[in-house]
């Protein structure tokens, strides 16, 4: 499904990725961990386009996306949500979705109002999905930190993703809301969606991950299942340490 | 804050008809301007014209400014782009008045393209300052270029067909021009296109994240916010008779702004409003006077300090106050 190999990407003489190289399977939960500064976001950035890579490949099935556009990336499949919340602060809740709606269909260029009543249905079908479809009406700005970041991977299914890139989905959550992210992500590969994420939770990453890829400074040091991970991390005490 | 039940109030969760209950007033307000031409003296339709021709020029920018959240600092560029180019065409060749309307606009708006190409590709503050770079250019053009614009002196008297000669004449066709732009417009802003291009407002980052091509989107909308600028700027030749160079000028585009301050961006009649108000100021004032940048000064300061949200999103913020369910109308 995707297939990195060695990434690499500075920023003013900092290798913040340092030729980055692992897989994600389709239909499966792939955790990506490592201490802050590790490269995590920087390579989310990458594979979504929003930052592009001196050098490496990027390969979502067998197409070398290394380079591609932000817009372009979603539209061939891969959506995500990010660190910091990213909502459009001025709009509905619904619009949010319905605005990730409509360009998904090619239609974020229409004049017709009729476009718009015609993907509300979805939009709020998406919204019940995420547990927000009580907030239809409430400006995005206004919502509580968990539940933009809910909005977010709800904006993010809009594009029907193959592919679904979460930059830790449930930081700043309370205990309810990230066991209700948990169990959403849970339910994505039954439904098609391959899942990559970081996360400094682990409790939440040994219980989600089917894989987990292991990065520091800028490399990938160790990848596998949890508990080969575990096993390896074992050996890396210092590390470990830090993280669980 | 007790308030009447009247045109404004709706209930929590039940969505409101509209932020003016609907269109029976502004049927109401369509009909009395339809009929003012019947009892008011000349001189009140010339300038009944030049606020019409005012409102359609600041919700042009505010198209681009308000939902566009693009900092155009120099919309008086497409204004006065129209207006020279129905000068031109006019003055110059034999062609009929309905060449004229759209060589306006079509002016304005190659303007826009070739212009907002270099613009969109830059932020903010910096974004700004290249409109206001490039306007200063189109400018110093139509100040300098003697042979052609007429330099200093600009263009006048401009020939206008007979059915527009008389301020009557004129009257209803800037009525009708800005009615029916207002009209498109608001349809713009509230389809996907304005849907999305006010998501980019919010956050470019994330727009282009949900798979949306941010610079196409957004120099198509400062194309047709250009384009309605310069249908503006027809209107006004056809109101005032003549063009010069300060149709162009930075202080014209300023002023622009301040109407958009004054009646509040987040409302899509606030900016007309806001030109209402600030004409018929200059009027009560004496007509531009050398002080008449004084006073907008002094206007920029109280609204700065009193009035932020312009005084439509004001008065909305007053109205809504007691239903937190609303949100901001767009």
């Amino acid at each position: 499904m995707l297939r990195v190999e060695g990434i690499t990407r500075s920023f003013s003489g900092f290798r913040a990725l340092a030729g980055v190289g692992f897989d994600a399977e389709r239909g499966r939960v792939t955790a990506v961990i490592g201490p802050n500064g590790a490269g995590k976001t920087t390579l989310f950035n990458v594979l979504t386009g929003h930052l592009k890579p001196d050098g490496g490949r990027i390969l979502f099935q067998n197409n070398n996306i290394a380079g591609a556009k932000p817009h372009q990336v979603f539209r061939l499949g891969v959506a995500r949500s990010f660190q910091l919340t990213n909502v459009f602060n001025r709009l509905t809740v619904l619009e949010n979705v319905q605005v990730a709606l409509l360009s998904r269909a090619g239609r974020s260029g229409s004049l017709s109002r009729g476009s718009l009543s015609e993907c509300a249905a979805r939009a709020r079908e998406l919204l019940d999905r995420v547990g927000l479809d009580g907030w239809a009406g409430q400006n995005a700005g206004r919502l509580s930190y968990g539940d933009q970041k809910l909005l977010e991977i709800g904006m993010a299914l809009a594009g029907r993703p193959e592919l679904l890139l979460l930059d830790e989905p449930t930081a700043g959550m309370s205990p309810e809301e990230t066991a209700a992210t948990a169990g959403l992500i849970r339910r994505l590969p039954g439904e098609g969606v391959t899942v990559l994420f970081t996360e400094h939770d682990m409790d939440l990453v040994f219980g989600l991950a089917d894989k987990i890829v292991v990065l520091n400074q800028g490399l990938c040091i160790a990848q596998g299942p949890p508990d080969e991970v575990r096993a390896i991390a074992a050996v890396q005490k210092a590390y470990l340490g830090v993280e669980a | 804050m007790v308030r009447p039940a009247g045109l404004f109030s709706s209930n929590a969760g039940v969505t409101a008809p509209g932020p003016y209950g609907g269109a029976w007033p502004s049927v109401g307000a369509g009909a009395v301007l339809l009929f003012l031409p019947a009892v008011l003296p000349d001189y009140y339709l010339y300038l009944m014209a030049g606020i019409f021709v005012a409102a359609l020029l600041a919700v042009s920018l505010n198209f681009i400014l308000g939902y566009g959240g693009l900092l155009q600092l120099s919309q008086a560029t497409f204004y006065g782009a129209g207006g020279y180019a129905a000068a031109l065409v006019l003055t110059r060749t034999g062609l009929p008045f309905w060449v004229v309307l759209p060589a306006g606009p079509l002016t304005a708006g190659v303007l826009a393209l070739v212009t907002g190409w270099f613009c969109v590709r830059l932020r903010r503050l910096y974004f700004g300052m290249l409109t206001l770079a490039l306007g200063q250019l189109v400018w110093a053009l139509a100040g300098r270029w003697y042979a052609f614009t007429g330099g200093d002196n600009g263009i006048s008297p401009i020939p206008l067909p007979g059915f527009l000669s008389s301020p009557r004449g004129g009257y209803y066709l800037a009525l009708v021009v800005m009615l029916a732009s207002l009209a498109v417009l608001y349809r713009l802003v509230r389809s996907p296109f304005g849907l999305t291009l006010q998501a980019i407002r919010d956050n470019p980052v994330r727009a282009a994240g949900v798979g949306i091509d941010v610079q196409k989107h957004q120099l198509t909308a400062f194309v047709v916010s250009g384009l309605f600028a310069g249908l503006a700027g027809v209107l006004h030749v056809v109101v005032a008779g003549s063009v010069d160079p300060s149709l162009l000028d930075w202080t014209k585009s300023a002023e622009v702004l301040i109407m958009l301050l004054l009646g509040g961006m987040a409302t899509f009649i606030g900016p007309a409003v806001g030109a209402a108000i600030l004409v018929l100021l200059s009027m009560v004032l004496g007509v531009y006077t050398g002080y008449w940048l004084l006073v907008l000064g002094l206007i920029l300061v109280v609204l700065a300090l009193f009035l932020p949200q312009g005084i439509v999103g004001f008065l909305e913020e007053r109205l809504s106050e007691k239903n937190p369910a609303d949100r901001a109308v767009r």
